[in-house]
C-alpha cells in the first residue's frame, strides 16, 4: 500500500506523545516544587543584600536624627562634631547598602512591586542631603523646625518597612509573624523618633510647642498602636520576649517620661540627660529584643527551608523515575509487539512467496506430499494475544490451501486418468484396425480397392494421433515403441502421414541418422503436429517443406510453411508456450497441438523454436539432441 | 530381414509412400534393374524409392523385390514406376517366352568361344 507507514513508527507515535506529556508534567510538577526552593534562596539573598544594610542604615539614622536635633537645639561645636562623625557612619552605611542591592543577583530576587517600593526606598536617600543641608541652616540660623527634621528623616525608615511589607515567605504562618515582625521593628524606629523629637526640645530646657506636641503624640500612640498590633499576630514563643520587654523597667521608665510629655508635665527633672538615658535604655533593650526575636524566626526557617529543599528533591526523583520507568516500560512493549508482528509477517510472507509456491509446483509434478511436512504451522508466538490468533488463522489458511492444492492435484491426477485410460482403448482399438488395413492392402491387386483402403488407412492413422495426444496431454505416454532405431526421415515421413493435408509436405532428402526406437513414437508425433500447424496456417496448395541437417550438438529439422507468418507478438508467445508448457487446461484449446510438442520436447530434451521465414511464413526449428541419435558418423566428419 | 522386424508395424503407412497414388499394371515377373542413370538434383526421391533402387541393382523379378522390401505390392509398383519415369530403372519382359532350343544355342555359342 503506497503511503502507509510501519507499525513500528505507528506504535512509536502512540508511546512518543504520552510519553512526551508525561516528561512535559513532570518537568512542570518539578519546577513548582523548586521555585519554592527558589524563593528560600531569594529570601536569603533579600536579607543579605538588601534588608540587613538597610536596617544598619536605619539603625545610624536614628542615631544622626537625635544628634541632628541636639545640634540644632545646642549650636555647639562639640555637637557639630558628633553630628558630622555620625553623618560618616550614615554615609557609609548608606554606600554600603547601594553597593550591595545595586547587584543583579539581589535585584532579581524582587518582585516587580518590591522592586517599585525598592526604588521609592533608594529616591529617598537623595532627600536626605537636602534634609542635612536643612539642618545645617537651621544649625547656623537657630531657627529650629524639629517636625520638619522628624519628617525628612524618617522618609527612609517608613520607605523601608513599605519595602519589607511586599516582601512575603510562601510558609503563611511564618509570613505572619515576620510581618508582625516588621510591625514591631516600625514601632521602635517611632520610638526613636520620639527620642530624637523630645532630645531638641529638652536640650535647650524650654517647653514643646503645640505643634511639636501634636507631633509627639502622633508618634507616640502610633508607636503603641504598632506595637499591640504586632504583639498580637506574634504566636506565645515570640511574644514573649516582647511582653517581657514591655514589663521591664527601662520600658516602664521610658513610658512614665512619655505620658509625662503627653500631658504636659515637663519639669527641670527632664533634662537631656535624663531623657537621652531613659529613651536610648529603652531603645537598646528594644532594639535587643527585636534582634533577638528576628534570630528565632531565622531559626524556625531553617528546618522549613530544608524540608522545602528536600521535598522538592523528593518530589523530582520519584517523578523522574516515575517518568524512567514508563519510557522503559512503553519502548519494552512497543518492541515485543513490534518483534511479534515482525516475525509473524516474515513467516507469513515466507508462506506466501516460497513454501506454497514450493508445495504447488511439487503437487503439479505429481509429487506425493506429506501436507503436515510442508506446510507446518507458525510458532504461535506467546507474545501478544491477538498476534496468536492471527498466526492460528494464518495456520488454517495455510491448511486450507494446501489442502485445496493437494485436492486439486488428485482431481486433476483423477481425470487425466480417466482420460488417458478412454484414450488408451480408443489408441489400441485404432491400432488393431490399423493392422487390419495393412493386410488388406497388402492382399490386394486392385488399385481403385487400394486407393479407397489407403483413405480409410489416412483417416485411421490421424484418429491415432489424437488419441495419442490426448494420452500425452493426459500426462501418458503414446506407448509405440521399436525394437531397434528408425532412420529420421522415416520419422518425419510418418508424422506428415499423420497430417490431414499430408501431400502437400515434401520431407527433403538428408543425412542418413536413426533414432532411438523408444522414442520415435513421441517424435512422429511431435512433428506431426509441427506440420500440422504449419499446413494449416498457410494456404492450400502452397508448400510445407522439412528438411534436415546435421549440427553441432545434434541434429536440425526445419519445417517451414509459406504462410502469412504470425505477428512479433504472437511469436513470442507461441514460443513460451513451447519452451515452458503450460499445465492442461480444457478451457483453453487455442493450439492445442503446439502444447502437446511442447511436452514432448520437454520430455526429450528437444528445442523448438518458431521464426519467420525468408518467404514470409513461419518456420519451426527442432533441435534433436546427440543423446536421441544412432550412428551420426556425419556429426564426427562434420567437426 | 528377421522375423522380428516383420512382426512390427510399418513406421511409415503404405498411403504415406505413394502420396495416396496407386499405379497401373505392372507384372510381377518382370524383370526390375537399375538403369546406374544418376538422377538429376531436382528429383526427390524418398528413403523407399532408394531402398528399391539398392535392391534392384541386380535385375530380378518385381516379385522378388516387393517381397524383400516388405511392402505390399501395389505400393511397390508406385515406387517402381516412379524410378522408371526418372528412368533410373528399367524394366524387361518376363522370361517365359524363351524357348529351350534358343537357350541350347546360346550355350554352344558360348562353349565356342
Amino acid at each position: 500500500m503506497a503511503g502507509s507507514r510501519s507499525i513500528r513508527y505507528k506504535i512509536l507515535t502512540l508511546l512518543v506523545i504520552p510519553l512526551i506529556t508525561l516528561v512535559a508534567l513532570w518537568v512542570f510538577a518539578a519546577a513548582e516544587t523548586t521555585s519554592e526552593s527558589f524563593d528560600l534562596l531569594d529570601v536569603t539573598t533579600r536579607y543579605d543584600a538588601i534588608i540587613k544594610p538597610a536596617d544598619q542604615l536605619t539603625d545610624a539614622l536614628q542615631q544622626e536624627h537625635v544628634l541632628t536635633a541636639e545640634a540644632m537645639a545646642l549650636r555647639s561645636e562639640s555637637s557639630k562634631a558628633v553630628l558630622a562623625r555620625q553623618r560618616g557612619d550614615v554615609d557609609n552605611a548608606r554606600d554600603r547598602l547601594k553597593e550591595l542591592s545595586s547587584t543583579s543577583a539581589a535585584q532579581d530576587a524582587l518582585t516587580p512591586v518590591a522592586k517599585a517600593k525598592y526604588d521609592e526606598m533608594m529616591a529617598t536617600l537623595t532627600d536626605l542631603d537636602d534634609a542635612r543641608a536643612d539642618a545645617d541652616d537651621s544649625i547656623e540660623t537657630g531657627l529650629i523646625d524639629l517636625v520638619r527634621l522628624n519628617e525628612q528623616i524618617s522618609e527612609f525608615a517608613d520607605a523601608e518597612q513599605a519595602l519589607t511589607s511586599t516582601l512575603t515567605l510562601s510558609d503563611q504562618s511564618l509570613n505572619t509573624q515576620s510581618q508582625s515582625l516588621t510591625l514591631i521593628a516600625l514601632s521602635e524606629d517611632y520610638l526613636t523618633r520620639e527620642r530624637a523629637l523630645a532630645a531638641g526640645v529638652r536640650a535647650v530646657n524650654r517647653d514643646f510647642t503645640p505643634a511639636e506636641l501634636q507631633t509627639f503624640w502622633k508618634l507616640a500612640t502610633t508607636r503603641r498602636f504598632l506595637f499591640d498590633r504586632g504583639l498580637a499576630q506574634l504566636d506565645p514563643d515570640l511574644r514573649a520576649p516582647f511582653q517581657k520587654f514591655e514589663t521591664s523597667t527601662p520600658y516602664g521608665d521610658f513610658q512614665v517620661y512619655e505620658t509625662r510629655i503627653m500631658v504636659g508635665q515637663v519639669h527641670a527633672d527632664m533634662t537631656l540627660k535624663a531623657w537621652r538615658a531613659v529613651s536610648d535604655q529603652a531603645v537598646t533593650n528594644f532594639r535587643g529584643t527585636l534582634d533577638a526575636v528576628n534570630k528565632t524566626i531565622n531559626d524556625r526557617a531553617a528546618p522549613s527551608a530544608v524540608a522545602t529543599f528536600l521535598r522538592a528533591g523528593l518530589a523530582g526523583l520519584l517523578g523522574l523515575i516515575a517518568v524512567a520507568l514508563s519510557v522503559f516500560i512503553s519502548i519494552r512493549t512497543g518492541r515485543s509487539l513490534t518483534r511479534d508482528l515482525g516475525a509473524l509477517r516474515a513467516t507469513a510472507q515466507d508462506l506466501a512467496s516460497v513454501r506454497l509456491p514450493r508445495l504447488m509446483a511439487r503437487l503439479k509434478q505429481g509429487e506425493q506430499v506429506d501436507v503436515a511436512a510442508e506446510a507446518p504451522p507458525l510458532q504461535p508466538m506467546a507474545g501478544t494475544e491477538e498476534v496468536r490468533d492471527l498466526a492460528l488463522a494464518f495456520n488454517s489458511v495455510q491448511h486450507t490451501a494446501v489442502e485445496a492444492a493437494v485436492e486439486q492435484a488428485v482431481l486433476r491426477e483423477s481425470v487425466g486418468g480417466a482420460l488417458r485410460n478412454l484414450a488408451r482403448r480408443s489408441q489400441s482399438l485404432v491400432q488393431r484396425q490399423l493392422r487390419m488395413l495393412d493386410e488388406m492392402q497388402r492382399g490386394t491387386d486392385d488399385p481403385t480397392r487400394l486407393e479407397e483402403l489407403f483413405r480409410l488407412d489416412h483417416l485411421t492413422t490421424r484418429m491415432r494421433r489424437h488419441a495419442e495426444g490426448l494420452i500425452v496431454l493426459s500426462g501418458g505416454s503414446p506407448g509405440r515403441t521399436w525394437r531397434r532405431p528408425v532412420a529420421l526421415e522415416d520419422v518425419l515421413q510418418a508424422a506428415v502421414a499423420e497430417v490431414e493435408d499430408y501431400t502437400r509436405v515434401i520431407v527433403y532428402p538428408m543425412p542418413d541418422v536413426s533414432v532411438l526406437g523408444t522414442v520415435v513414437a513421441d517424435l512422429i508425433h511431435l512433428f506431426a503436429e509441427l506440420v500440422e500447424n504449419a499446413a494449416v496456417y498457410s494456404p492450400p496448395k502452397t508448400e510445407v517443406s522439412v528438411r534436415g541437417e546435421i549440427v553441432a550438438r545434434g541434429f536440425a529439422v526445419e519445417v517451414e510453411d509459406r504462410g502469412l507468418g504470425l505477428s512479433r507478438e504472437e511469436m513470442e508467445r507461441v514460443n513460451r508456450r513451447l519452451a515452458s508448457p503450460p499445465e492442461f487446461n480444457p478451457a483453453d484449446t487455442d493450439r492445442l497441438g503446439l502444447v502437446v510438442a511442447g511436452r514432448l520436447a520437454a520430455r526429450h530434451g528437444v528445442h523448438i523454436e518458431l521464426r519467420r521465414s525468408p518467404f514470409g511464413g513461419a518456420t519451426a526449428i527442432v533441435l534433436l539432441p546427440s543423446a536421441l541419435l544412432v550412428g551420426a558418423p556425419a556429426l564426427e566428419v562434420a567437426r | 530381414m528377421t522375423e522380428d522386424e516383420e512382426d512390427e508395424e510399418p513406421v511409415v503407412r503404405s498411403y504415406a509412400l505413394t502420396r495416396g497414388r496407386v499405379a497401373g499394371e505392372i507384372d510381377l515377373t518382370a524383370i526390375v534393374a537399375a538403369t546406374g542413370i544418376e538422377p538429376s538434383h531436382r528429383v526427390n526421391l524418398s528413403l523407399e524409392h532408394r531402398r528399391l533402387l539398392a535392391l534392384a541393382g541386380v535385375a530380378r523379378p518385381l516379385a522378388d523385390v516387393a517381397s524383400d522390401s516388405n511392402l505390399p505390392i501395389g505400393v511397390v509398383r508406385v515406387l517402381i514406376s516412379d524410378l522408371v519415369e526418372h528412368q533410373m530403372i528399367e524394366i524387361r519382359p518376363s522370361m517365359r517366352g524363351v524357348t529351350e532350343g534358343l537357350l541350347r544355342e546360346v550355350i554352344n555359342g558360348l562353349r565356342a568361344l
